[in-house]
């Protein structure tokens, strides 16, 4: 079901894509003589890519879910680890501090929103212990900070005091 | 041999070796933490290597890359818990050894044969990846635009368990890379007026999204679940876990094989060291009998699997640096930041900047030889850091991702970006789509795009170019037999017995 829906999601990207988003590019540089080539224009890879998509979309959302493989020689090629239980609402939660942590870094700085980031993230998902908790808050940052902008010169965002 | 040698050189600088072991513990560790691939621990480094010279930059990916994939069977022997893909194979001999109070054999066996696999690969980089480049040096855009719509075939067709999700994922790193200013007129595409996209989606902000924050949200959406532990290295028995002569024999000519089958898959853009153990697997399984003890804790799977994944990592190289075109998602990763500190990978580096090439083969040699020596000498203690939560671990990874993604250019836009290709990483892993052909994808489109648009300026527009030339039609031959052939499998493999 998850894939069905997820095909149906890119199928239905992909089509505004095609009609809407590459038309819209030919327009803005069909008329200017500037631009005219022999062969593809810029808008060849993009048809190419966005059909493509398309029909894999399509494909896919009707594709026979193959059955359990008792011996399986080759698995696939999974850059993560076996399933588990899975919460939507872990994830939700994790997201959306994460997205706090992006949108807080640039106007706080990276020390004061690191250690509010994982301060969050170790209080909504319950730390074991709260004591290693407070601990790697404030020293994980501090340790990150000082080898990123001290040893290899990265300049990470600080915070603006005035 | 002067080039050589000043390479040579460079290397036995102490801050570069320092750099060096720094980076062989740091990849044994994030490959021995499941959850925590190889692929993670180089796309974490890549916005630090592009802060650095070239070769500190070359000397911590390698090295982190070589490493990596040993550090994965640690976790697979010990907990039945790879580390990384690759070491899912080993894992399941592996782990059955350590049951039987046989975990540091194992244990050794595996560095043993990561070793040898790695240096196998290596003599084969020196030898072919010359050869290749000169023989490449000789392609005008209608080759490369036959080779590069080869390398997207076989990266979307067997790089995953189904064809057609394969091949989906190539298409979307294609549309992706679109983004951006055209390549040959400069005119902006699905910019959306914004002038940080004129230079296409930034390069480490995605690949840190699609591998590292994917896997973080990932671990979030189960609650960080905690690792279990049912193996102490502590009670075992010293001289059952000595390696003996004729072991030695007996796993001698599964790490040949191996190698070789490693090496061959590395040759192939996509296929990655994960289905080379596998191959591997199979391939001790098949020769050793139906009597034999694989499949129970038998050495010479370990030492099979393990000699198999690590020449992959080598042989991915031999395309990488010879043609440009990355063997597997870590070399795409590795790729990427070369082009980023201004070294552009392909055949013409042999030529103007030999240095570089011989940098890695130096690198490679000796990140193999180090992991050796951390291996024998800190394997155990690799143990407590299997024991630190994921809840600890992840969130760090998380913050280190978005840092990593802002400083690249300063800009807010890039950590979105992060973000969004994490989470469609992180719904690939739900749907079963692979993530490393889109990044491969992504990678060479600019330069298929420029190959084939090039092309067909020469040809005032007709595609019949692409067919009268003999390396271009093998190449589109190739291609659709491949598509046949692994559609054919699949659907044979879908039908019911």
């Amino acid at each position: 079901m998850e894939t069905r829906i997820f095909a149906a999601c890119f199928a239905v990207a992909s089509l505004v894509f095609l009609l809407v988003l590459v038309p819209d590019l030919q327009g803005s540089f069909s008329t200017n003589p500037m631009f005219q080539t022999a062969g593809l224009g810029p808008t060849a890879i993009p048809y190419f890519a966005g059909g493509a998509v398309l029909v894999l979309s399509v494909l896919m959302f009707f594709e026979r879910k193959r059955e359990e493989d008792p011996a399986p020689v080759l698995e696939p090629e999974s850059e993560t680890t076996p399933e588990a239980a899975y919460s939507f609402r872990d994830l939700a939660i994790f997201t959306a501090i994460l997205t706090g942590f992006i949108v807080l870094m640039p106007v706080a700085g990276f020390l004061v929103a690191s250690v509010l980031f994982l301060g969050a993230v170790f209080l909504l998902f319950r730390a074991p212990s709260p004591l290693v908790a407070v601990i790697v808050a404030v020293a994980a940052p501090l340790v990150i900070d000082l080898l990123l902008r001290r040893v290899f010169l990265i300049p990470l965002p600080e915070l603006g005091w005035f | 041999m002067d080039i050589f040698l000043n390479s040579l050189a460079g290397q036995m600088q102490p801050l570069v070796l320092l750099t060096m072991v720094a980076s062989v513990i740091v990849g044994m560790i994030v490959g021995a933490i499941p959850g925590l691939t190889v692929s993670i621990a180089v796309a974490l480094a890549v916005p630090v290597a592009i802060f650095m010279p070239t070769d500190y930059a070359l000397v911590m990916l390698a090295s982190l890359y070589a490493a990596g994939v040993y550090g994965g069977s640690v976790s697979a022997i010990l907990l039945n818990a790879p580390g990384t893909p690759a070491s899912a194979a080993t894992a399941i001999d592996g782990h059955q050894l350590a049951r039987q109070g046989l975990a540091t054999k194992a244990l050794n066996i595996a560095l043993l044969a990561s070793a040898f696999g790695s240096m196998f690969s290596i003599l084969l980089l020196v030898t072919f990846a010359p050869l290749l480049a000169k023989f490449a040096l000789r392609f005008g855009p209608v080759e490369m635009a036959g080779l590069l719509l080869f390398t997207f075939t076989i990266v979307g067709t067997v790089s995953g368990s189904s064809m057609i999700k394969g091949l989906f994922s190539a298409a979307l790193g294609i549309l992706l890379a679109t983004i951006g200013s055209d390549p040959m007129i400069g005119v902006p595409r699905f910019t959306f007026g914004n002038t940080s996209l004129l230079d296409g989606l930034t390069y480490i902000p995605l690949l840190v999204g699609l591998f590292a924050i994917a896997e973080v949200l990932k671990m979030a959406s189960e609650g960080f679940p905690r690792q279990t532990h049912d193996v102490e290295l502590g009670d075992e028995n010293k001289a059952r876990n000595r390696l003996t002569r004729s072991e030695m024999k007996a796993i001698s000519m599964p790490m040949v094989r191996g190698s070789i089958i490693g090496s061959f898959v590395g040759l192939m853009p996509g296929i990655g060291s994960t289905i080379s153990a596998f191959l591997a697997y199979a391939d001790i399984k098949r020769s050793a009998g139906p009597s034999s003890n694989v499949g129970n804790g038998d050495i010479r799977a370990v030492a099979a699997c393990e000699s198999s994944n690590n020449a992959t990592g080598g042989a991915t190289f031999i395309p990488t640096l010879a043609l440009g075109i990355p063997g597997d998602a870590v070399t795409a990763i590795i790729l990427g930041a070369l082009v980023m500190l201004g070294v552009q990978p392909g055949p013409l580096l042999f030529v103007t900047n030999p240095g570089i090439v011989y940098t890695i083969y130096i690198v490679l040699f000796l990140s193999t030889v180090m992991m050796v020596i951390v291996g024998l000498v800190a394997t155990r203690g690799l143990v407590f850091v299997l024991r630190v939560p994921n809840l600890y671990l992840m969130p760090i990874v998380a913050l280190t991702c978005a840092a990593g993604s802002f400083v690249v250019r300063n800009n807010v836009l890039d950590t979105f970006v992060m973000l969004g290709a994490g989470i469609m990483a992180f719904v690939f892993g739900r749907v079963g789509v692979p993530v490393a052909p889109l990044l491969i994808s992504f990678i060479v489109t600019p330069p298929f795009e420029e190959a084939v648009r090039q092309s067909l300026a020469y040809s005032h527009g007709s595609f019949s170019i692409f067919v009268t030339n003999w390396f271009s039609l093998i190449a589109i031959l190739l291609s659709a037999s491949v598509v046949v052939l692994v559609a054919l499998a699949q659907r044979r493999r879908a039908l019911p017995a």
